[in-house]
Order: structure tokens, then C-alpha cells, then sequence
């Protein structure tokens, strides 16, 4: 027997450690993008446009003489800013509900559930092209699609758990000792879901990511000339047969993002399988 | 003597009680217990003993009958809430009966602020005290539940449903999770307990030893009636239904009665 916190300890696996200094890599150069590049994003120069990436430009630059490197820089801030706080968002709406469907009394539960339902069932670029044609794109806007977007998935994952935790003795014991069943839910349920929220966390992050590219993609994100990841792409793609930069280098910045996001998650998912399996052999 | 709780003529059907798979698990079963006394119910898995033993708690509502308390009858969520501060249940599990992500010190205090029984000053020390009284050392409130074996948990578990100073314990099987040199120990935990406490015990059990060493009176309990009832020692040394004398003599080491026939009662 030891004396010492199972919750003291990191249990850092290689998934952990890769995708955490990728991504590292990627919020450093968003956020001090300085350091990377001192282009201004926003700089145009009609001497140079569409010239291929080279010392001067790594990225290249595009059709108005932008560099690259700048924009994809200065464009991943406001991307993963977006992407944090629809991730967030998500996530807590997510398991509110998700908690509802179970402990809530039967009226509620069942109306959560159909929600769910109904939500999973719903193509979700489809319904951002139906909102942001009835109201102008703005990133609250942006926002409320993402955690539209991503609220039922974590729900179901929520619901899942508690649903089995439901049926344990201790929520029974707490139940017979008179605690109220808010608290319950909070204070004894909810730590034991948490672990999954943390790997959904990393995994919602990455979904965000790709949702907001695809959003600014489509012209119903970050509006232009702001630049943002979806955004670079959608100006070069009229180049793409003659300029394969102005896609493919912001392209690769939305892949190594949201890889590094997934190994992080799969990395946090076998990290609490084995500290899961730690405790049932003890 | 009113009894402390007193259930009546109780039934349970699982599932729809027309449908051809309703499972009665309690047929007609009374059982009364007054303060002070161990009361032990024996009988086989699936015989009805737990499910007893929720109704009484009211984790689990019966289909007929009533219980009592003090002589009045529970009938709404006040009355049940009510109960619970002075009937508190133990749990078979030991593993999964006590929250994984709550320190012991957290889960044993919890009751006390919830119901405002002390001030938050005093908590701790009561913590320490309820720890020490079944035999733990005071420094186990700061584990968390994977930290402790088997045995420590289940002293946990008994420390938590006496922190409301309830005047009966149902202990649901508690030891048949533990290794033998174990449960005497928490057997023995569990008179010293009672004499100390002068509460009342309902023993739930299938292990006739255990029952004989620690109850006054005992209910033998098979497919989910009562076959017989009464003190401990006269049951046991004159047992009057087939069933009870089956059990009697499946007891290893038991003085093996040529006369009763290790049959299955046709019931």
C-alpha cells in the first residue's frame, strides 16, 4: 500500500508528450507570431504576387503579395481562440445536459435525450449555412454554431458514464444518507466523468479547428481580410492549379493542429484506462 | 414495546405484475425490529433478503404492504427522508460503495454538513473519532478509497452510516466480501459496536455461523417468504421447517443428522 496521490503523478505516455510539443509548437507561433516571421499579415505588395515559397517568403506569397507564413501565423491565433471557446462551450453545455439525461426527473431526461437525437441526426454544415443566412457571420456567431455543433456528441459521452455510475452502491449510499441529490450529481459524479471530459476536451478541440476552417472556408466564418485558416485557403483557391502554397501550407497547418490535438486525446484515453485499471487491481 | 421499524405483509414484483415475467421477490414477508436487538435475516441467493432490507430503507418501494416506524406508518418522501437520519444501510460491496474520487475524511464528513450536525469546526475531530471507533487510524481521512483493501473499506463504510448516529444499522451481507480472517474481525467490530452504541442490528446474511454468533433473533427467509422465525438458539437447536433444517445440516462441520435428508424443499 502507498501513502502517496495517484492524482500527484502526470503518467505522461509518447502520445501525450508528441502531440503536446506539436501543439505546443502550433499555439507558440499563433501567439507570438513575432518570433516566426516579422511580415505583416496584413501587408500587401503588388510587386510580389503568387511568388513561390523561398527564403524571403517560406509560405510564398498571395494574390495581392501577402506572405504566407504571416497570415497562417497571425490566422491560427484567432482560429484556436475560436476553437478554445467553442471547445469550451461545448463541453460544458455537453455535460450539463449529458448529467441531465440522466438524474434529471423522467419529463426532462427524456426531452435531453431527444435532443441529443435530434442534434446527431442533423448535418451540421447544413445547419450553419441555413443560420448564417438569416444572421451576418460574426465570431459570436461562429461561437454559437461550434457549441451547436459539438454540445451533443459530448453529451452522449457524458450521459454514457453517468449512466452507469448511476447504478453504483455509492450514489445509492449517498441517497440513503440524505444527501441532496444536486450534490450528488456534483460533487460524486461528476469527478468520475471527468477524466473522459478531459480526453473529449482534446478531441472537441480538433473537431473545432476543422469546423472553423470550414466554416471560413465556406465564406461564413471570419470575414475577410482578417486572416484565418479557412480564410487563406478560400482566397488561394482560385490559384490552386498554379499555386499549390496559398492551399496547401495553411492545409498542413489545420492537419498538424488538429493531429497533434488527437494524440494528445488518444494519449489521455490510455493514460485513464491505466490508471483505471491501477484501481481495480488494488 | 412499539418496534423501531416495523414492516407489514410486504410484496415485491419486479416488472409489470400481470406480465407472465414478473418476478415476485418478496411474497407477504413481515419483519419487525426493536432497539437494542440484533435481527438476523438468512436464506439463499435470490431468496428476497436484500430486497427486504431496500424496502425497509426505501431504496426500493414495495409493491403491497407497509412499514413503520415508531409505530407510525412512512408514506411520503418526508416521512422516508426522516427515517434515513435514524435507519442507515450498509452496503454488500465494499468496492463500489463508497465514492472513488472522495478522500475518506470528505465522505465521512459529508453527512454531518449536509445535515447540519455539528459546526464545521467540529467535523474534524469527529472524523477522527468515528475512524478510531472501527478501528482505523485517523490519518486513513486523507486516502482516497483505492488506497484501502477490502476489509479498511468496509470499516469506512461502517463509520460513514454511523456519522448520523442512526439507532438501526442494516448491514447487507457485509462481510461475504471479505476474506474469513477478516470478517471476524469486522464481525467482532460490529458487537463491540453495539454495545457500545446500543443500537439495533439487522444482520443480512447467508452464512448461518455468522448469524448464530451475533443474532437475538433470526427470519429464515426462502424464495422470498418467511419459513420461519424466532430466537437464534431454539431455531437452531429445533429447527421446525424442512428448509431451515437443510440449511442447519449444509453447515460444514455441523453434526450431520442422519434423520433430515439433504433434499430441495418442493415449495
Amino acid at each position: 500500500m502507498t501513502s502517496t496521490g495517484i492524482t500527484g503523478r502526470l503518467y505522461l505516455n509518447p502520445l501525450i508528450i508528441l502531440g503536446g510539443l506539436l501543439f505546443a509548437f502550433i499555439v507558440l507561433s499563433s501567439f507570438q507570431a513575432q518570433l516566426l516571421t516579422q511580415a505583416d499579415p496584413l501587408g500587401t505588395d503588388l510587386g510580389a504576387i503568387r511568388q513561390a515559397p523561398s527564403l524571403e517568403h517560406p509560405f510564398g506569397t498571395d494574390g495581392v503579395g501577402r506572405d504566407v507564413l504571416a497570415r497562417v501565423a497571425h490566422g491560427g491565433r484567432l482560429s484556436l481562440q475560436i476553437a478554445g471557446v467553442g471547445m469550451i462551450g461545448s463541453l460544458l453545455v455537453g455535460s450539463i445536459t449529458g448529467l441531465l439525461a440522466v438524474f434529471a426527473p423522467k419529463p426532462v431526461r427524456w426531452s435531453v435525450e431527444r435532443a441529443i437525437d435530434i442534434q446527431l441526426a442533423f448535418p451540421y454544415v447544413l445547419m450553419a449555412i441555413a443560420i448564417t443566412s438569416a444572421v451576418r457571420p460574426s465570431t459570436i456567431v461562429l461561437i454559437l454554431l461550434m457549441i451547436l455543433a459539438g454540445w451533443a456528441a459530448s453529451a452522449r459521452v457524458v450521459r454514457s458514464i453517468a449512466l452507469q455510475e448511476r447504478g453504483k452502491d455509492y450514489v445509492k449510499a449517498a441517497a440513503v444518507l440524505g444527501i441532496p441529490k444536486l450534490r450528488v450529481v456534483l460533487l460524486h459524479v461528476f469527478p468520475t466523468v471527468w477524466p473522459s471530459v478531459v480526453v473529449l476536451a482534446a478531441m472537441q478541440m480538433a473537431a473545432m479547428i476543422v469546423f472553423e476552417a470550414t466554416l471560413s472556408f465556406l465564406g461564413m466564418g471570419i470575414q475577410p481580410p482578417t486572416p484565418s485558416w479557412g480564410g487563406i485557403m478560400l482566397d488561394g483557391k482560385n490559384y490552386i492549379t498554379s499555386s499549390w502554397w496559398l492551399t496547401t501550407l495553411p492545409g498542413l497547418a489545420i492537419l498538424v493542429t488538429s493531429l497533434s490535438l488527437i494524440l494528445i486525446g488518444e494519449g489521455l484515453q490510455k493514460r485513464s484506462l491505466f490508471l483505471r485499471s491501477r484501481e481495480s487491481d488494488s | 414495546m412499539t418496534p423501531i421499524i416495523d414492516a407489514k405483509n410486504i410484496t415485491k414484483v419486479f416488472g409489470a405484475s400481470r406480465s407472465p415475467h414478473a418476478a415476485r421477490a418478496l411474497n407477504d414477508v413481515s419483519v419487525d425490529v426493536y432497539p437494542g436487538e440484533t435481527v438476523g435475516v438468512v436464506g439463499e441467493s435470490g431468496s428476497g433478503k436484500t430486497t427486504l432490507a431496500r424496502i425497509m430503507i426505501g431504496i426500493e418501494s414495495a409493491t403491497k404492504g407497509q412499514v413503520y416506524k415508531d409505530g407510525h406508518l412512512l408514506e411520503s418522501r418526508v416521512d422516508w427522508r426522516n427515517l434515513r437520519l435514524n435507519v442507515q444501510y450498509v452496503f454488500q460491496d465494499p468496492f463500489t460503495a463508497l465514492c472513488p474520487t472522495m478522500r475518506i475524511g470528505a465522505a465521512l464528513a459529508e453527512p454531518l454538513s449536509v445535515h447540519k450536525k455539528c459546526p464545521a469546526s467540529e467535523r474534524l475531530g469527529r472524523v477522527s473519532e468515528m475512524l478510531k471507533k472501527v478501528g482505523l487510524h485517523p490519518d486513513m481521512a486523507r486516502r482516497l478509497p483505492v488506497q484501502l483493501s477490502g476489509g479498511q473499506r468496509q470499516r469506512v463504510s461502517l463509520a460513514r452510516a454511523l456519522m448520523l448516529e442512526p439507532s438501526v444499522l442494516i448491514c447487507d451481507e457485509i462481510v461475504s466480501g471479505l476474506d474469513v480472517s477478516v470478517q471476524a474481525q469486522v464481525l467482532q467490530l460490529l458487537v463491540d459496536l453495539q454495545k457500545d452504541l446500543g443500537i439495533s442490528i439487522v444482520f443480512i446474511s447467508h452464512d448461518l455461523r455468522v448469524i448464530r454468533y451475533l443474532c437475538d433473533r433470526v427470519y429464515v427467509m426462502y424464495k422470498g417468504e418467511v419459513v420461519e422465525q424466532g430466537k437464534t438458539g431454539p431455531i437452531f437447536e429445533n429447527p421446525s421447517h424442512q428448509y431451515t433444517k437443510n440449511l442447519l445440516a449444509s453447515i460444514p462441520g455441523a453434526r450431520h443428522d442422519k434423520s433430515t435428508p439433504v433434499v430441495q424443499v418442493t415449495s
